[in-house]
């Protein structure tokens, strides 16, 4: 055994140590005073990151179409970049009949739609003063087409929101990759879009980074930029928002899903890092503990060509249905490309297609067994508005949850009577961001046996569960009476807002 | 799968960087070049941006001098729980910096409680706009390092814009929490922003250290053992072979890991001596902290009793587990070797030999992985799919070929395959000296199926689809 001398020799420099680290946290302790937040309603504190308001408005419109109109149409290209700059090759007989897009769009259940206002090839589709390479020096009636104006008002009658792509890559400018054309050119289109044509819900920025063009010139060169800088889109969108407030940007407020074959990942996280939305390596999964709230949108062709071509075939309504299930089943919103012909039509095959997928979701997604059906949990927050029953109220503002450090609890919804079911719809409440890591769906007749129905991962906005998750076709009908959700896993307390049976 | 063994000889220590210094900014709080300070929230509903709480940062006397940080006054703030994760104090510059379009990297001391990263955000507005308020977000940068706990510690952030932006304010969020309000609040200290060309933090000791200089070198024809061979469950891994004319004291084998496994298997080491006793200690770094933690609850996984007697070149076998909990990644081994003529060092000191007895150390890698890894594809102009038609692969075999399907749109053209692949393929690809991520190119320019080889198998799998228009 030490002597107490001993131990006070060997240990007094340490001991000495630690009472000077002590007294500087007791002092440092003592510079600020706690505060408190009162939280009379037991709200849930969030889990950050979180949407803003522009954000949850642009996820909830989920489903938009787009569409791709320009010279390309007539010269049956994709990109038009490597072809001299001729407003001549834009030539149409008619006007373009946006109307009747915005219709086949409505037809299909779309709710707003984005336009292209200027491809890569720089031409743009109204009259503007930033270039000359535009539709008043196009042939046909060009000088008479403002596709912005046209199209808004055509959305804006079917009661759609209305959004614009804008190439930042332009093949035609002089002044690209200079600085003089984000300020001079880019900026001065986007100015004339977001003051001329009302509210926008959403500006598409195309992720190209410049390449072969003649640029105003009479021979093919290369000119590349750094897209994490060049743009300087911080400022830009900070601009944006002053014209148009609730406009979302892409790149900055939404990302890229990462492929265009329409998928969302099974695992889908709406948090992201800025430098990731330019590596764009995980965006079809997100960042679980991103920084950003930047969710995904899925961008998809209804044929096999964002611009038409003659010969093109449209996917069926089953393939854009399954697209639907795999996009915004999936914690992503869906932009899905609908090209009109050279005539301004939007070709038959199309409209037809887009017709069939709209009938599709009214006939399988549409009546919702849950709704108003009694709901119990095995876990409530309390106190507070937080019990099961929120799940099927039909209101996206109440939720149901757990108490503070309870990651996971279970729903169960007694449909009344058996009913066949395809489908389990579950929505968190995102505003208090996303959270759910771990779920499992189970259904029962009677309320004592219970069978799996499908387990996933992320839930987020939206995720939409076919038994076994697996969309690859309508399949056969799952009979129960009792449907079960079972949080697994979860950021701290899980809050699901509406759980839909179909 | 066995995989194929591969044979390295030894290599010289890897030297850690120390980068060149281009100092553009500094901010020690003592010589007023600051405007003022404050608090800042990116969160548009904070209580601290809707009036209903005030932000609480000054300047103080440094309360935590030591060795790292002796200077004088620092900023103290007070890091409330009701704030978002890129909630943080707030210093306005005396004068705006203009952006760079290379990346910079602004290195900051926090001292906190508790480790976990950081996060910068910049204000600023872009130069020529008048109009503009200076509080428009330019940046948001995590830490590219964890800041330790209890200690100061130099936390760095890259910086990167548009050079017609300008910098007028830096927010650093001493924590990145998703969830603060159930964390609680606390104090943390910030000093000496320093702006610079160096992402290596300051005042961070190298890793892996060993107790003699790196560039030692031992008696010609002494060698420990002739070879080392390493296997798992995964296979044949690596195998080191040592050579009585290679003199260097102190190796890291970084090519790529000599041992795979996956949480819970066990590794083997197959020794063959050189016809003399030999000892051999092997550690294991699991937590990735740079350091192999000494004392008897360190991080030493395998060691020889004593002496194995080898007169005959018999060898050993040694093995070791890992850990359970173990997250995928490549993690630094070291194998501390001695022979008949040196003592025998305390196998609980993974940094000392004894050099001029013929005592060596060698660092390589474990690559730890998952039975399977995540897959993700980056393509435009193209579409995807698995072999049998369905959707791209999300998941594949781990050390098993990746083969998939790709047709590109008729306007374009295949030129190639960009491959990331590895651990941890969003963070850096160096963790302390330990290879996390590589990127690989694989010329292709026919459609059809493709296969990445095993080889890039090796964690996590990013393809990214290169092509060019027609």
């Amino acid at each position: 055994m030490h002597s107490s001398r001993h131990i006070t020799g060997r240990f007094l420099p340490l001991l000495a140590a630690l009472a000077v680290a002590a007294s500087a946290d007791c002092a440092a302790q003592s510079l600020f005073r706690e505060q408190e937040l009162p939280n009379p309603g037991n709200t849930p504190s969030p889990v950050f990151p979180v949407p803003t308001e522009r954000q949850m408005q642009w996820f909830e419109t989920e489903f938009y179409g787009f569409s791709h109109y320009g010279p390309n149409t007539f010269v049956g290209t994709e990109w038009g970049n490597d072809r001299p700059s001729d407003p001549t090759e834009f030539a149409p007989a008619t006007l373009p009949d946006c109307q009747q897009w915005a219709d086949a769009m409505a037809a299909a259940g779309m709710r707003g739609a984005v336009i292209i206002s200027k491809h890569h090839d720089g031409f743009c589709l109204w009259p503007t003063g930033s270039t000359e390479f535009n539709v008043l020096h196009g042939a046909g009636v060009s000088k008479e087409v403002n596709i912005l104006k046209q199209f808004a008002d055509a959305c804006r009658a079917n009661g759609m929101k209305f959004g614009v792509y804008v190439s930042p890559w332009d093949a035609s400018s002089p002044l690209y990759a200079t600085d003089a054309y984000v300020t001079d050119v880019l900026l001065k289109q986007i100015t004339e879009i977001c003051t001329g044509y009302g509210p926008m819900f959403e500006i598409w920025f195309d992720g190209a980074m410049g390449g072969g063009g003649y640029y105003g010139g009479s021979e093919l060169q290369n000119r590349t930029i750094d897209k994490t800088v060049y743009y300087d889109w911080e400022n830009v969108a900070d601009s944006i928002h002053k014209m148009q407030p609730g406009c979302v940007v892409w790149g900055r407020e939404f990302r890229w899903c990462g492929n265009e074959d329409g998928f969302s990942g099974r695992t889908c996280w709406a948090n992201f890092n800025s430098k990731e939305v330019f590596i764009e390596q995980q965006n079809n999964t997100g960042v679980e503990d991103g920084l950003l709230f930047i969710p995904s949108e899925s961008d998809v062709r209804t044929t096999s060509k964002w611009f038409w071509t003659a010969e093109e075939k449209a996917k069926t309504p089953e393939q854009l249905f399954k697209i639907y299930l795999e996009t915004i089943g999936r914690n992503s919103t869906l932009i899905m490309n609908c090209a009109p012909d050279d005539k301004g039509k939007m070709p038959d095959n199309v409209v037809e297609s887009l017709k069939g997928l709209g009938k599709l979701l009214d006939e399988r997604l549409a009546k919702d067994f849950a709704a108003g059906r009694h709901a119990t949990a095995d876990k409530v927050r309390t106190p507070g508005d937080f019990g099961a029953d929120n799940v099927t109220d039909g209101c996206k503002d109440t939720y149901w949850t757990t108490n503070d450090g309870d990651t996971s609890g279970s729903v169960t919804i007694d449909l009344k009577r058996r009913r066949g079911i395809h489908y389990v719809m579950l929505q968190e409440y995102i505003r208090l961001g996303q959270r759910v890591r771990a779920f499992d769906i189970e259904t029962s007749i009677d309320g004592r046996d219970w069978q799996p129905f499908a387990e996933g991962t992320t839930i987020g906005y939206k995720r939409i569960m076919a038994k076994d998750d697996n969309t690859d076709s309508y399949g056969e009908a799952t009979e129960a009476r009792y449907v079960r959700v079972n949080i697994r896993d979860s950021h701290t307390c899980p809050l699901l807002h509406t759980i839909s049976i179909y | 799968m066995k995989m194929k063994r591969f044979i390295y000889a030894a290599v010289a220590a890897l030297a850690f960087a120390a980068g060149a210094t281009a100092q553009d900014y500094e901010c020690s709080f003592e010589a007023g070049d600051y405007k003022a300070v404050s608090t800042f929230d990116t969160w548009a509903d904070s209580p601290f941006r809707t009036g209903q709480l005030t932000g609480q940062a000054k300047v103080i006397d440094n309360p935590h001098r030591d060795d790292i940080n002796g200077t004088g006054r620092v900023l103290a703030f007070h890091r409330s729980q009701w704030g978002s994760h890129l909630y943080g104090a707030r210093v306005d510059l005396a004068t705006p910096l203009p952006f760079a379009d290379t990346p910079r990297y602004l290195h900051v001391m926090i001292h906190k409680p508790a480790r976990g990263k950081a996060a910068l955000v910049i204000l600023g507005k872009r130069s020529a706009w008048a109009g503009q308020s200076p509080e428009t977000v330019q940046l948001v940068s995590p830490s590219l390092n964890e800041v330790e706990g209890g200690k100061w510690c130099d936390a760095v952030f890259m910086v990167r814009g548009n050079v017609n932006a300008e910098m007028h304010s830096f927010v650093v969020a001493t924590d990145t929490e998703r969830n603060p309000a159930t964390q609680g609040s606390y104090t943390a200290f910030i000093d000496n922003l320093f702006l610079n060309d160096d992402p290596t933090p300051r005042n961070v000791s190298e890793p892996y250290k060993v107790a003699f200089d790196t560039n030692a070198t031992v008696a010609d024809g002494t060698t420990p053992f002739n070879s080392a061979a390493f296997s798992s469950p995964d296979g044949e891994g690596g195998e080191l072979k040592l050579s009585a004319s290679q003199q260097a004291a102190y190796q890291y084998i970084d090519q790529c890991p000599l041992a795979t496994a996956k949480p819970g298997d066990r590794v083997t080491l197959d020794i063959r001596g050189g016809g003399a006793d030999f000892a051999c200690d092997i550690y294991a770094d699991w937590d990735n902290d740079g350091v192999f933690a000494a004392g008897t609850d360190g991080e030493l996984v395998a060691t020889t009793p004593s002496l194995v007697p080898d007169s005959a070149g018999a060898g050993c076998t040694m093995s070791f587990a890992v850990p359970e909990s173990i997250k995928p990644g490549n993690y630094r081994l070291r194998l501390k070797a001695a022979n008949a003529l040196s003592s025998r060092p305390d196998p609980s000191d993974p940094t000392g030999v004894d050099t001029a007895a013929g005592g060596r150390i060698i660092d390589c890698l474990a690559n730890v992985h998952a039975a399977k890894v995540k897959v993700g594809f980056v393509a435009r102009m193209c579409e995807v799919t698995s072999t049998d038609g369905g959707l791209a692969p999300a998941e594949a075999e781990w050390g098993k070929d990746l083969v998939f399907n790709l047709r590109m749109d008729g306007d374009y053209r295949l030129t190639g395959l960009e491959v990331k692949h590895g651990h941890n393929l969003t963070g850096p690809q160096h963790t302390n000296g330990n290879q996390q991520w590589s990127v690989d190119v694989i010329d292709v320019t026919e459609d059809g199926r493709l296969t990445i080889p095993a080889r890039m198998v090796d964690g996590d799998v990013s393809v990214t689809i290169l092509f060019t228009n027609k």
